[in-house]
């Protein structure tokens, strides 16, 4: 066999796999995956369906019990699993795309372009964004019930849908802009940039293949928090009305409705221990996952 | 920053501020229904038009709002809608130092936690001090404050009776809501650092340093942590600016009578002159940190210009 | 080019621990700014004394102006304040004699004469008159005051008119000061309820040249001088309220707590836990205990719960199609089961009612409306052209989202919706203005409702669903039903009355069913008999400040 030196994919992918979390984490997500995608209809309950045994603790039958209606909270879990992992890679998604691009765009154009494109998102963060969620999604809600609803009722739910973890991305973007511009103005005047530059790189060059990758890793790391925070606000939207229609749940619905189990006269563990549990061994694989790819990718890093 | 850009930008401030308030107020105007839609209809007609016209809400907008932009001018905020005997004014007098006492202390204890959390994480990277660091950190950002709080109360103020159940009367009150804030950001000040941190241990000049055998606390802390500090100093800004003007969920629970409930009560009740000045004051003390943030860039690495 | 940072050349031994402290030298000034403007803020948590009673009162009081006041919340501060000429028996919640020692009714039940104690007198001492009265009620009435609840003068001559800009003449107001302390209210027609009318907010006796003074702000006025058995000492918004004993109050030796303080909060297990520490001594209202507890609650000594003036409903927008069909209201009404609702949602021992007006109103009988007959149910549907659903739109359900209990019970309508007659009905969770902005503006399909009586008399809620009336909002109006609601309240005669009214009622929800009533409130509270004192359950959940009492020292 001929000896050939290992491609950087090669080696990306190399260090991926001697990572240990990294893989553990990438095999629990591509776990969670399948059963997201297969365990609600493979579970004999259905996550609405109404029975008489309510606020039962788990059993063999129901294994994470039952909630006020009598409806199995595995198979709610899921189905709200899986709208919230939409929600929050959707919203981590648009956040790191637009805040990324936007956020290196403004610190490399530098100058009067820095300013102005950094002023617009003071401007935007500081307008609550509860009244920009509410105006567009009322908005659009009433299109959507009054146009789309009649012709298309199969589309108008998933518009719906969709448009809300559009929401979603479109307001935890302007946090990762501000991070990586402030990377971005450090890494700028580092010599390996300035050399390139002197080379004559284009910028759009220095942008994809210098700064990018320095970049990622806070990038990374910002995401993993926006999952979260996504997922979370989420809930929160539902709360104004506004997040996912009952009765239909998310991880972030059902979190809240667990948490009013924590209080001293009776304690209905199940109901926040199952969908907080769900969440965080979601997001601790996806941190791992993060980190992992991360280090596989960077052409820095060592092993 | 060279001093003339620093003025030029405090100078934008004001009317950076101006100009978010005037979108928040005509936003507002645009949400369905009024502060005086309520369950029971008025009396009459009549009723309900003088109600309108004490507010003057029954002007044209573009009235309105030149009557908003002359109490500005007065920096008067007008009138509450809903806390019907209360100006704007008097509201953030008597709220904003509550939620700002408590926003201080929370970010005071978010870097108390945060920083050398991270620090550990980045130094000691895929060992267990990291790993425990890690926890703590998903804790932080996975757990919500509405679910991490009700815990700390059941635990602390119920179960070992130490620190009192809700309340902002004594300093003890003000414990259990600044850890359960200082934790919420703690976690998210860790894991930027932690990256910061690394990316900032795994470059050339860090690897120049160490070659040249300069010890590694020394490295640490004169040379890597100041760049490395630059995410946490970005996300920062906009966080303390949010701690200060109060956390709605936080304030909730601990019954702290800070601005954080106004946020969204304000917007709930359609109080158009209590949201708006909210949101004259969270921006301008956005906008400042924000300003205060792009200052503390040139410091932590100097190599940054402002073109 | 930037020049790479300077890295010097220390040899690895230097770099010992006092190295590590100076570092941190170039971040003390920041930690230091930091503390300063700590310990300058500190100050806003100030520690107060204990007040002899503190009680929960759920949200903020938008308005103690006890003309303008809308909310409980805000009611039971006011009352607190400032008093009528009658008063809530802290026992039965009936209306008991208040600042009016005694009154007589002429016999043709259209002229009330009241005569005002000798010693009532407000806080700062000076006696409150006739005259005093007088001017409170028409500036209630007055439409530039802006009172929501001027209609409760709607049954005084002149009233109405005055409210809705007919008159203009103020004295023109049925309400007159005959002498010093005696006071003549001419009423439109006979009206059995008044007296319990007189009790309510917007009646109450507020001080004239305060208010002229203070605008909107009159309230805050230091000193300000109140008719009730309490004063206003401060006010932080969102925080507390501190009443202290008004000592000129006529009934003063009667008031147990000389200080009270009122506090505000939006959440129910704060609340509960405030309660259970004894950092409160008695919670007001009834939303500040967290409804997912409720069986747990129950199970409590301290635990009591009694029949409330309120009632659970579900609005159709009858002027949508297919609810303008009376025929697919009353199959929607049939096939929701009620029961199940109380038992497993709302699980503190609420009666489930096909009827509108709780059970016992006033010594009212309600008459039966539609109950769940799902047979019956599906037959009407098919005769209204729906076989099996088949045919009927998809429709949604509205409800304000901030209550989960309003989303328990949509997603159970939902359910049997579906299961009995094959209907789909989407949920459609609102926020609270857009709420009431949709039911005003009449777009829905379906909505859930609620309405508190605001005396104990069958009216309160009857009237709603008038043609004109401005709680209607359901688009429906039948003259048959308003002439009946006429001719019973202008009949002396109380059987008679209330059998007209049951006819009324009946017609409303058997024949058209505009609404579905789904079940009578319940109050309840929690109460440590070891404790504390001078609450007692009542129709109206009215507990007069006054005689609340902690029995034992905390």
């Amino acid at each position: 066999m001929p000896e050939t030196h290992p491609t950087t994919t090669a080696l990306a992918w190399r260090r991926f796999t001697s990572n240990l979390p990294a893989v553990v984490g990438a095999a629990f997500m591509v776990l969670i995956a399948l059963v997201l995608l297969a365990g609600p209809s493979l579970l004999s309950a259905n996550p609405n369906a109404h029975s008489d045994a309510v606020f039962e603790p788990p059993s063999a039958r129901h294994p994470f019990g039952t909630d006020i209606h009598g409806r199995d909270l595995l198979a709610r879990c899921l189905v709200g699993a899986r709208v919230s992992l939409m929600a929050g890679l959707v919203g981590a998604a648009i956040s790191v795309v637009v805040g990324t691009a936007y956020g290196m765009a403004a610190a490399y154009g530098g100058g009067r372009i820095d300013a102005v494109m950094m002023r617009a998102v003071d401007l935007l963060y500081a307008l609550p964004n509860v009244i920009f969620v509410m105006l567009v999604l009322g908005t659009a809600e009433s299109a959507i019930t009054s146009l789309l609803r009649p012709a298309f009722p199969s589309i108008a739910d998933a518009a719906r849908m969709l448009l809300l973890f559009a929401c979603l991305g479109a307001i935890s973007w302007l946090n990762m802009a501000r991070i990586v511009r402030g990377q971005v103005l450090s890494l700028r005047s580092r010599p390996f940039i300035l050399a390139s530059r002197q080379f004559g790189a284009s910028p759009a060059f220095i942008l994809r293949r210098h700064l990018l990758p320095n970049v990622l890793g806070v990038v990374m790391a910002y995401a993993t928090l926006t999952v979260p925070a996504v997922i979370l606000y989420e809930s929160f939207l539902s709360f104004l009305g506004m997040g996912i229609r009952p009765p239909d749940a998310s991880l972030g619905t059902l979190i809240e409705d667990g948490a009013r189990q924590l209080n001293p006269i009776q304690v209905r563990w199940w109901l926040i221990a199952f969908p907080g549990g769900f969440l965080g061994l979601t997001l601790l694989a996806l941190q791992s996952l993060g980190d992992g790819l991360r280090d596989a990718l960077d052409p820095e890093a060592h092993p | 920053m060279d001093a003339r850009s620093i003025l030029r930008r405090l100078l934008a401030i004001p009317l950076l501020a101006w100009a978010v308030a005037s979108l928040a107020f005509f936003l507002m105007r645009a949400a369905p229904g009024g502060p005086f839609d309520r369950e029971r209809a008025p009396a009459s007609k009549e009723v309900e038009a003088a109600l309108k016209a004490r507010y003057h809400l029954d002007e044209p907008l573009w009235r309105q709002y030149v009557r908003f932009l002359a109490g500005l001018a007065h920096a008067d905020l007008g009138p509450s809608l809903k806390y019907r005997h209360h100006g704007v004014n008097d509201i953030l007098a008597q709220a904003l130092p509550v939620s700002m006492t408590l926003g201080g202390l929370a970010f005071a204890a978010a870097l108390a936690i945060g920083l050398p959390v991270g620090m550990a994480g980045a130094v000691w990277r895929g060992r267990w001090p990291d790993w425990l660091g890690a926890l703590l950190t998903m804790v932080g950002v996975c757990i919500p404050t509405f679910v991490l709080a009700p815990l700390a109360v059941l635990l602390f103020a119920l179960k070992l009776e130490w620190l009192p159940v809700a309340g902002w009367s004594s300093p003890t009150h003000a414990i259990l809501p600044v850890l359960v804030l200082g934790l919420y950001f703690g976690a998210r000040v860790a894991r930027l650092f932690r990256e910061g941190l690394s990316e900032v241990l795994r470059s050339p000049f860090i690897m120049a340093a160490r070659a040249k055998g300069v010890a590694p606390s020394a490295i640490l802390l004169r040379h890597a942590l100041r760049p490395a500090l630059l995410p946490v100093v970005s996300y920062a800004g906009p966080m303390l600016a949010d701690l200060l003007t109060g956390s709605f969920v936080v304030e909730r629970i601990f019954q702290v009578p800070g601005t954080g409930a106004f946020f969204i009560n304000s917007f709930f009740s359609r109080d158009y002159p209590l949201m708006v000045g909210l949101v004259i004051v969270y921006s301008l003390l956005l906008l400042v940190l924000n300003l205060a943030t792009d200052m503390a860039y040139r410091w932590l690495d100097p190599r940054i210009r402002h073109a | 080019m930037q020049p790479l940072p300077r890295i010097p050349d220390a040899p690895a031994s230097q770099a010992g621990a006092s190295r590590f402290w100076a570092s941190f030298a170039s971040l003390r000034p920041l930690s230091s700014v930091l503390l300063l403007a700590l310990a300058a803020l500190l100050p806003s948590c100030r520690p107060d004394s204990r007040a002899d009673l503190i009680l929960h009162n759920g949200r903020e009081p938008e308005t103690l102006d006890p003309h303008l006041l809308t909310g409980q919340a805000d009611g039971r501060v006011a009352s607190a304040l400032f008093e009528g000429l009658t008063r809530y028996d802290p026992v039965t919640g009936n209306a008991i004699p208040g600042l009016a020692a005694s009154w007589s009714l002429s016999p043709d039940g259209l002229r009330y004469t009241f005569q005002i104690r000798t010693n009532a007198a407000w806080s700062d001492g000076r006696p409150i008159l006739a005259e005093d009265v007088v001017w409170s009620f028409r500036r209630a009435v007055d439409p530039l005051t802006g009172a929501d609840y001027a209609s409760q003068y709607f049954y005084v001559e002149n009233g109405e008119a005055i409210s809705t800009g007919k008159e203009r003449d103020l004295s023109k107001l049925g309400v007159d000061a005959v002498s010093r302390s005696s006071v003549v209210v001419r009423l439109r027609h006979p009206t059995p309820f008044f007296l319990e009318l007189l009790a309510t907010r917007v009646f109450a006796v507020i001080p004239r040249e305060a208010v002229e003074r203070g605008g909107d702000r009159w309230i805050l006025q230091p000193g300000l001088p109140c008719s009730g058995p309490y004063t206003l000492a401060s006010w932080r918004v969102n925080d507390r309220i501190r009443l202290r004993r008004n000592p000129h109050y006529w009934d003063a030796s009667n008031v147990r707590a000389g200080t009270i303080d009122v506090l505000a909060g939006d959440s129910a297990h704060t609340a509960l836990n405030q309660y259970l520490v004894g950092d409160v001594d008695f919670i007001l209202d009834k939303d500040m205990f967290p409804s997912e507890l409720a069986e747990a609650l129950q199970r409590r000594p301290d635990f009591h719960s009694y029949t409330y003036l309120g009632a659970y409903f579900i609005r159709f927008n009858t002027t949508r199609k297919p609810f303008d069909d009376p025929r697919v209201r009353k199959a929607i009404a049939m096939a929701i089961d009620r029961t199940r609702i109380v038992q497993r949602i709302t699980r503190m021992g609420e009666p489930p009612a096909s009827h509108l007006v709780p059970q016992g109103t006033g010594g009212y009988q309600p008459p039966m409306g539609l109950g769940r007959d799902p047979e019956a149910a599906r037959r009407l549907l098919a005769e209204a052209g729906y076989p099996g659903g088949n045919g009927l739109r998809t429709f949604e359900y509205s409800y304000n989202a901030e209550s989960r209990l309003h989303e328990h019970i949509a997603v159970e309508i939902q359910s049997a919706l579906h299961d009995v007659l094959g209907l789909r009905m989407e949920l459609r969770p609102l926020e609270w203005k857009t709420y009431l902005n949709n039911m005003s503006r009449l777009d829905y399909d379906l909505m859930r409702s609620s309405w508190i009586g605001d005396y104990n008399d069958p009216n309160t809620f009857l009237d709603l669903f008038l043609a004109d009336g401005g709680n209607n909002r359901t688009g429906w109006r039948d003259p048959s039903y308003d002439a009946l609601i006429h001719e019973a309240n202008a009949t002396l005669d109380r059987a008679r009355r209330f059998q007209l009214l049951a006819q009324a009622e009946a017609h409303l929800l058997r024949d058209a069913a505009p609404i579905v009533p789904l079940y009578s409130y319940v109050g309840f509270y929690a109460l440590d008999t070891q404790r504390l004192a001078g609450v007692h359950p009542n129709l109206l959940d009215e507990h007069p400040f006054w005689a609340i009492h902690r029995t034992r020292r905390p």
